[in-house]
């Protein structure tokens, strides 16, 4: 378990800085596609709701000192998007190209969403614009890069998931 | 009290900063194999050039012109390296990742003596223009809050005319800014292209920096303001480095 959760920070880390640190500086893409949402949904659903909504608060948080977002704002995003992934996880098959697809786009649709309610509830939070070029590039670039996000997370998924403990499947079924 | 978000920030900018300083030097010695590789081609192509340039005859206007605007520059590098010997160089490390909440990371912290609300200029094809102001320090970086995001609100003065409004920015690069507060009687006095500059008046900013260049002017019926927009004076898609002006060189500036 503990292994578990360092290989995952250590992967969101990874993810963070090469969002911030490489993605950022093309100045030639309209927005950046959400890598780090993308991975932390992968390990919600590999290891159900509530390790997903620890592994996203921590992204969330990563992303919330690394930007000039108010602190919190990403990781509150991340924890209800990591929730819902880690709910659905084990009734889903999320291998293939297709439904990674429909994932990430669903992710960042939800991301809007709750930014959206957000804008609503608290007149400080700024809504994002669907209609705008950069989130809609995010929304293409982040569904395309799904599939292949996964495929290349699925090659450490031993590292990544949560051992089930003696005596019970990974479902948590007693054998 | 422990600050959580600046030990957060200084972790994470700092990890930054050095896949920066990695990837940046990757990116050189790429280059610079690319630029040997384009090298000789770029010498028979220079000797062609310089042909060339010698057989050119340069007016004696042209000329006189090209120097004062050079001797403009010049003063201006000279007033930020005599008076401004703190100035800090930064270059940027990494930009906002969503379009809500825009700010730049530049590579110098509290280490380098940054302080936070210092202002931050950058010079661009010889001309300068304000980028924005320190809004969070680290030990070995800063983030900026650049001046087209929607927080930043900065005191303006139009150059020509000397009418003083507030400018804010719209929220991401592409978009230009809006200058408000600028009454409708002095409409027939100014131009697109006007430079709107600092007015100093706030604090946070020296006077007569460049900001932008009016873009566009709507008399509305039911304001007694004008609807303005600005274009910035810079192009931040294109921006790598800025200066930060420390805070006993500011009124000298």
């Amino acid at each position: 378990m503990t292994k578990t959760c360092i290989y995952c920070v250590l992967t969101l880390l990874c993810v963070v800085i090469l969002e911030t640190a490489i993605l950022s500086n093309i100045t030639a893409l309209p927005s950046v596609p959400d890598v780090l949402l993308m991975c932390s949904v992968f390990i919600a659903l590999l290891n159900g709701p509530t390790f997903g909504c620890a592994i996203s608060f921590v992204a969330g948080m990563m992303l919330d000192f690394a930007s000039g977002s108010p602190l919190g704002y990403n990781a509150f995003i991340r924890v209800i998007i990591g929730f819902a992934a880690g709910f659905v996880g084990r009734a889903i098959y999320y291998d293939g190209v297709f439904l990674p697809i429909l994932i990430g786009a669903s992710s960042v649709v939800a991301k809007w969403l709750i930014v959206l309610i957000m804008s609503v509830l608290f007149p400080g939070v700024r809504m994002i614009d669907i209609r705008s070029t950069s989130f809609l590039f995010e929304l293409g670039a982040t569904s395309l890069l799904s599939p292949f996000l996964f495929a290349f997370l699925r090659l450490f998924k031993t590292l990544l998931s949560v051992p089930a403990p003696l005596g019970r499947n990974e479902a948590g079924d007693a054998i | 009290m422990v600050d959580f978000e600046r030990i957060g920030f200084s972790a994470i900018t700092a990890l930054e900063r050095g896949v920066f300083t990695v990837t940046d030097a990757a990116k050189s010695a790429v280059m610079a194999v690319k630029e040997l590789a384009t090298l000789k081609e770029d010498y028979n192509a220079l000797v062609v050039r310089l042909a060339n340039y010698q057989q050119m005859q340069r007016s004696n206007a042209e000329l006189r012109r090209e120097n004062e605007m050079l001797r403009e520059q010049l003063q201006f590098s000279k007033a930020l390296d005599t008076s401004g010997q703190n100035n800090r160089v930064a270059r940027i490390i990494s930009r906002e990742i969503d379009s809500l909440y825009a700010s730049l990371t530049i590579d110098k912290g509290s280490a380098d003596g940054i302080t936070k609300n210092l202002p931050v200029i950058a010079v661009q094809n010889g001309s300068v223009g304000l980028v924005g102001k320190i809004v969070s320090v680290g030990r070995f970086t800063s983030r900026v809050l650049p001046v087209y995001s929607t927080e930043c609100v900065v005191s303006a003065r139009v150059q020509n005319t000397r009418d003083l409004g507030l400018a804010t920015g719209l929220g991401n690069t592409e978009q230009t800014m809006r200058l408000d507060y600028i009454k409708k009687r002095v409409a027939d006095q100014l131009h697109y292209g006007d430079v709107i500059v600092t007015s100093g008046e706030n604090g946070n900013y020296m006077r007569d920096i460049p900001i932008g260049t009016i873009k566009k002017i709507t008399v509305l019926d039911y304001d007694s303001s004008l609807d303005m927009e600005i274009q910035s004076a810079i192009d931040f898609s294109r921006l790598e480095t800025v200066i930060v002006i420390k805070n006993e060189t500011r009124e000298e500036v």
